[in-house]
């Protein structure tokens, strides 16, 4: 007996985090896949996602207390008239998803005159309204890889959320001209020692809330060599008058920053003071900042947003024009506050997300839920949407953390009848432009 | 007592993400406290703690962790623990999942 395997190696990016690793290899037998290389765990899952049983596979519309199935044509109609018939619809989401999605989303909200909002706004929303404010000196991934020899991570555990950062782009990564991880040193500065931290050359352990102080702090000590009169309770002064001796001699530093930084204390303030700082030791050696951003997308979210009406998220249509205000235009406030009337979740989980008070204020909101796998929002909707998982069953464009785009090539075929988020959206902005 | 709330990722919270969140529930209702905050409220490994801000409670099984600091409670993030976590208007759109004040007690 003579069997013929048909196995074929398929190159393809990562639609997980915000890496965007462009060199995962996935073995295809007869269509299915055999085996994912150079992924990580979080990789592997979301490319082995694809054949999943998980899923949402039909389109379903509420009727009283359970969902009816419809076809997708109806389940577009019936999308049409609730947002049609929405004083102030809210869609949110988005970072997990190709930037043609984005585009089409904008353009929905706008002819709504609605409220456009991406995931930035509840992780690093504090970072982008810092960096409109002041600008980021940041650079390429590549340029880390090739250049730094000094990393920080601040409030920020790569082994966890971004597991093949260390070894792609930073401590552990072979650069151009720092050959190996032992020309590079490592500081990791957060409140707990985390498994990144155990990995550093130096951790320096700071009290909850207390980073705004802590670069204060440290921004002093690089300018006058000493620390401050009033020294911050929050940090060993030691610690961080060593951190400022490597800081002084790298040649080429970066801090990646995390929700560590953005989520707590003063907020945005902290992003200014960090930016701040990293100008000031831009006087002695070459210094750049870097988000770590979360989904694999939200950086696209935000320079598609950027490009289209000026503003990364919360973007507000309801006058006509693009207004932004976070801590009123964000989804957080508008839910909270009741301005909404109907909430169309894309490639997110809202409910499942955002803080419980606000969760609350959903309750007898209309829900419009567009996803390919079920959440406590596709639960709680009205309408479910299922689609094709961007980057495993169908292609696009995204931005890596960096802000440099990265195609998305489809994986492999889907075994499923469903649209892509772009090619669903495309019939409901038709239909919407249409009843216009 | 009184404890600061650390939210954080895992690997394993990542690989449920995806399709796979009503394993959460299950998988991930640990929170981590240190060795001496853990003598304080008197419980061992396993053991049921409620966490508590307001009128939000969570429910969750206790594990040792003596590399945090005291006072420090830490948890996977999942959608269970945004119970707990407030609207605050003043930070622009931010959500606190961070050095959020709690109390944590055992639960006889």
């Amino acid at each position: 007996m003579k069997i013929i395997v048909n196995r074929i190696i398929v190159k393809a990016t990562c639609p997980y985090c915000g890496c965007l690793c462009d060199d995962v290899e996935v073995t295809l037998e007869d269509g299915e896949i055999y085996s994912i290389k150079n992924a990580c765990p979080l990789g592997r899952m979301k490319i082995n996602s694809a054949t999943s049983n998980v899923r949402n596979l039909k389109y379903l519309i509420k009727s009283g207390n359970d969902k009816i199935e419809v076809t997708v044509d109806e389940a577009v109609e019936e999308t049409a008239n609730l947002l049609l018939s929405a004083d102030k619809p809210i869609l949110y989401g988005w970072s997990n998803t190709s930037c043609e999605a984005q585009r089409l989303g904008l353009k929905i909200a706008k002819i709504l005159r609605g409220v456009w909002d991406n995931t930035t706004s509840v992780c690093h929303g504090t970072a982008a309204i810092a960096t409109a404010e002041s600008g980021i000196p940041s650079a390429t991934l590549g340029e880390v890889k090739n250049r730094a020899d000094l990393i920080i991570y601040w409030g920020s555990n790569p082994l966890e959320a971004h597991p093949r950062h260390f070894k792609r782009y930073s401590y552990y990564s072979k650069g151009r001209f720092v050959s190996n991880n032992a020309r590079r040193k490592m500081i990791v500065i957060d409140v707990r020692e985390t498994s990144a931290a155990r990995l550093a050359d130096k951790f320096i352990q700071v009290k909850p809330n207390s980073d705004y102080k802590v670069i204060s702090t440290l921004h002093h000590i690089i300018k006058f060599g000493e620390p401050p009169e009033r020294k911050a309770a929050e940090v060993n002064i030691n610690d961080l008058m060593e951190a400022a001796k490597l800081i002084k001699e790298a040649k080429f530093g970066v801090v990646f920053f995390g929700l560590g930084l953005t989520m707590t204390g003063y907020g945005y303030c902290n992003l200014d003071a960090l930016y701040s700082l990293i100008r000031e030791l831009n006087r002695f050696s070459k210094w750049v900042t870097i988000p770590m951003r979360g989904h694999y997308n939200v950086t696209g979210a935000n320079i598609v947003a950027s490009y289209m009406t000026g503003f990364p998220f919360a973007v507000d249509f309801s006058t006509g024009k693009p207004y932004y205000n976070p801590g009123e235009t964000t989804i957080i406030d508008l839910l909270y506050h009741n301005e909404c009337d109907l909430l169309m979740s894309v490639a997110a989980d809202p409910l499942g997300t955002l803080p419980g008070e606000v969760v609350s204020k959903t309750i007898g909101m209309k829900i419009i839920a567009q996803d390919p796998f079920p959440t406590p929002t596709t639960e709680a909707a009205d309408i479910v949407l299922p689609t094709l998982i961007c980057g495993v069953e169908t292609g696009g464009t995204a931005y890596r953390m960096d802000g440099v785009p990265i195609p998305l090539k489809p994986i492999l075929k889907s075994r499923l009848n469903l649209l892509s988020d772009e090619e669903l959206l495309k019939k409901i902005l038709e239909r919407i432009s249409w009843r216009r | 007592m009184k404890a600061i709330l650390i939210t954080a990722r895992s690997i394993r919270q990542g690989e449920l993400i995806e399709g796979l969140k009503h394993l959460m529930s299950t998988e991930l209702n640990f929170c981590d406290l240190n060795p001496e905050d853990m003598l304080k409220i008197d419980v061992k490994n396993g053991d049921k703690v409620v966490l508590r801000r307001d009128n939000s409670e969570i429910f969750l099984k206790a594990r040792c962790n003596p590399t945090l600091p005291l006072g420090l409670v830490y948890v996977i993030v999942h959608p269970e623990v945004n119970k707990l976590i407030p609207y605050n208007k003043s930070l622009r759109g931010m959500m606190p999942g961070k050095g959020l004040e709690i109390e944590i007690e055992k639960i006889p």
